[in-house]
């Protein structure tokens, strides 16, 4: 119990150090502009009063991305209100081939409603992701699945301004989560 | 005479209970709950063997979904792979973990939407020809819960 204790102490104050660090994706002002398909429309990054939380994943998915949505949801219920208020959550479904958009949207509104569900070509996906020095693949395997996609687990931010300030890693503990949130929101 | 007599009274349900002991053991198995447009979801457990021997965890089997594999994920570099593996391997007088982030039994096509209250019933089959049926609860995990 008390290991435990000096366990999640360490692991925020190894948290916070990195957060007061002068961020590397600040200075690399890295403007992203992309559009994708949402439900029923298209998807338009424009500049917002939110910041935005962007997750690359797929439905298939054994581990990672349902991990990410449960402490992203549990993240989002200990912000205050006003805090919640101003941010957004949009998850790039790479899986194309496999996900349909109202799949996807059943999926992350089961974890936390409100999530934007986006998809596209496998083209229009590479794209995007290549602006957040993000990584996705299909990896054909022997399985039933056929195939896999091996894809970078951080969840990255944008800015109000459409800049990508920050990614934060992955299964982390839900109190640190916050802190990212919190730090990016002021 | 009376000495001994009463050493095999005490040492005998010892030995006896050295001998029901179980070869392989499951500890805290749990089903990830996954949304209903998920096609598929990971089995966790706890394995251990307390025999000398390796014993192999070579297949597992269930009617909740299409199929049954054997994966371990590895995360490299802030990526996540996820790969089929053809075994686990529970070396002797130890335990083996399936957790999420690592090794795990991966049902693929789930027939019907999970949802808490649910057990499904799964058999795991060993290299020792020993097959162990267990009924395992679908659980929420978060990366806060460890088990």
């Amino acid at each position: 119990m008390q290991k435990n204790l000096i366990l999640r102490i360490s692991l925020i104050l190894v948290a916070l150090s990195v957060i007061h660090c002068k961020q590397f994706y600040r200075n690399q002002e890295t403007k992203i502009e992309f559009s994708l398909d949402t439900i029923d429309s298209r998807f338009v990054l424009n500049k917002s009063d939110k910041i935005r939380l962007v997750y690359f994943g797929f439905l298939s998915c054994p581990d990672a991305c349902p991990t990410t949505f449960q402490i992203i949801a549990q993240s989002m219920k200990t912000l205050r209100e006003e805090e919640r208020s101003k941010v957004e959550i949009l998850f790039i479904d790479i899986d194309s081939k496999r996900d349909t958009l109202p799949q996807i949207k059943k999926y992350v509104d089961h974890f936390y409603p409100g999530i934007i569900p986006l998809s596209g070509t496998q083209d229009e996906l590479q794209k995007v992701a290549k602006q957040f020095n993000a990584f996705f693949m299909e990896v054909p395997i022997e399985s039933e699945m056929k195939y896999t996609m091996d894809h970078s687990t951080r969840v990255y931010v944008i800015d109000r301004d459409n800049y990508l300030i920050d990614s934060i890693p992955h299964n982390i503990p839900i109190e640190v989560f916050t802190q990212y949130i919190r730090k990016n929101l002021n | 005479m009376k000495k001994i007599l009463t050493m095999i009274v005490f040492i005998a349900p010892l030995f006896l209970y050295s001998q029901q002991k179980e070869d392989i053991t499951i500890q805290d198995p749990l089903i990830r709950l996954v949304p209903a447009s998920s096609p598929n979801t990971a089995g966790f457990m706890k394995i251990s063997n307390s025999t000398s021997k390796e014993i192999r965890l070579i297949k597992a089997e269930s009617d909740f979904s299409q199929t049954v594999e054997l994966h371990n994920v590895v995360f490299e570099n802030a990526k996540m792979m996820m790969r089929p593996v053809e075994s686990i391997v529970i070396p002797a007088n130890s335990t083996v973990e399936l957790r999420p982030g690592s090794l795990h039994i991966m049902f693929i096509g789930i027939k019907n939407p999970l949802t808490l209250s649910d057990t499904k019933k799964v058999t795991l089959k060993f290299d020792n020809n020993k097959s162990i049926e267990i009924d395992i609860p679908v659980k929420e995990i978060t990366n806060q819960m460890k088990k």
